[in-house]
């Protein structure tokens, strides 16, 4: 009887498990779908960079060093093949992208300017796009990893081997935010 | 010069945290929740939004906020606000939604375009209205006229891309900063007063939903509470208070669009 009741518990702990292994695959899926989404937007502002560089470029020759930083990251992502060498190409790219916003603030000629305007404008959004797919990517794979580590789901992770997977974290920097003064026109 | 802080905040910003306070739901095609737009701007806010639905099918919103803090920045609180906590703006189905959002006390204003119209307003194209249309009003403190301009330009560049036509009046111009060529209030008062004048005896609740009489100024005075408390009840209940407006539809939006500060 003892036995028995032990194997109830082994065979529905199985059972319900087993259960979960489409939610895994769902999740799964879930996570892919947004990490193109993702991929698109890094993608999209990879496209939007040599225009960029290309206005700013007259009006602030002597950055060479910025527009070299931009130029590499620019390589670097367009040849990383795993996810996370993407998610690191994509952090040194925001960092590369905002000393240049930074150094443009000394050339009042360039920020008049209007085609620069519009270039900003494109970039604020895609840079936010990224911040939501981003964003949505991540609450995706936290999902998938919270099921996947808590029982029984987690029998059915270790038995099929469902891999974990990476969060996409923001630039470590993100806190030390670089001043800069706003305060002329 | 806001546009560029935003973006280095942009660019270092961390991933935004769930635990926020939702912003609060929208509910209809205008959500004053900063209580800032007057009664006539939002009528008509109201009338154009219709009539873009109607038309092209594409769900405009418009909302105020006092502030988006404690979030992050205004962008993330537009994606979060468009959610609407699964009832997104505009149908599932096309993502045709667009939100004009103003955060009073911040002094910004964001258009956040669902995914579906990302080809037709682009972030220039939201920038450049957000700062050339919008924001030489909010300057002057004429939020829901600043509104209701944006609001016109959005959607008639919806329409325009769509292949439709709103059958709106020649747009208004963005204003000059110091009386342009535009009627002067006052003579819109004048004019007001004597159409009023005119329909004296016709019907009182009309009218004040026509005009800006609510504050019981000069003749109106005696008459008391029709002006506020009559209409504003009517309005909260009817139309689009409750099923009346199926915007919601559970659009989503990923963060395109622009904004401005002032």
């Amino acid at each position: 009887m003892r036995m028995f009741g032990a194997m109830a518990i082994v065979v529905g702990a199985v059972l319900s498990s087993g259960c979960s292994y489409n939610t895994f695959v769902s999740q799964e899926e879930a996570i892919k779908a947004q990490w193109a989404q993702v991929e698109n937007q890094l993608q999209r502002r990879n496209d939007l960079i040599p225009n960029l560089v290309e206005s700013t470029k007259g009006f602030a020759q002597q950055e060479r060093d910025v527009f070299g930083a931009i130029a590499e990251s620019r390589a670097k992502l367009a040849g990383a093949q795993t996810p996370e060498a993407k998610m690191a190409a994509a952090n040194e790219q925001s960092t590369a992208l905002s000393r240049l916003l930074v150094v443009v603030e000394a050339y009042p000629d360039l920020k008049s300017n209007q085609t620069f305007g519009r270039l900003m404008d494109e970039l604020a959004g895609t840079e936010n796009r990224i911040a939501v797919e981003r964003m949505r990517y991540n609450e995706a794979v936290q999902a998938y990893n919270t099921q996947r580590r808590s029982f029984p789901s987690n029998i059915t992770a270790g038995l099929f081997s469902f891999k974990e997977y990476q969060l996409f974290q923001a630039p470590e920097a993100a806190k030390a935010v670089p001043t800069v003064d706003f305060s002329r026109p | 010069m806001v546009r560029v802080l935003t973006l280095v905040a942009l660019l270092w910003s961390a991933t935004v945290a769930l635990a926020q306070p939702a912003p609060p739901a929208l509910t209809g095609p205008v959500n004053d929740f900063a209580g800032v737009i007057d009664r006539a701007a939002a009528q008509q806010i109201e009338a154009l939004i219709q009539r873009l639905q109607a038309t092209t099918g594409d769900v405009l919103v418009v909302a105020t906020v006092p502030t988006f803090k404690p979030h992050a920045d205004l962008p993330s609180y537009a994606v979060q606000m468009f959610e609407n906590g699964g009832r997104g703006i505009g149908a599932r189905e096309g993502d045709g939604g667009l939100l004009i959002v103003l955060a009073v006390e911040d002094r910004q204003v964001r258009v956040e375009v669902g995914y579906g119209l990302e080809g037709m307003v682009t972030d220039g194209f939201a920038g450049e209205v957000s700062r050339d249309t919008m924001v030489p009003y909010f300057r002057r403190g004429e939020y829901g006229e600043g509104l209701l301009a944006g609001a016109t330009r959005v959607a008639t560049r919806v329409a325009e891309a769509r292949g439709a036509d709103l059958g709106l009046a020649p747009l208004p111009r963005t204003p000059r900063p110091r009386g342009g060529t535009a009627i002067s209030p006052l003579t819109l008062l004048v004019i007001l007063f004597i159409l009023f004048s005119l329909s004296r005896g016709g019907n009182r609740r009309q009218l004040g939903r026509r005009g800006r009489w609510s504050s019981g100024v000069g003749p109106f005075g005696p008459s008391g509470g029709w002006g506020g408390g009559g209409w504003g009840g009517g309005f909260g209940g009817g139309g689009f208070g409750g099923g009346g407006f199926g915007g919601f539809g559970g659009g989503r939006s990923g963060g395109g669009g622009g904004g401005a500060g002032w």
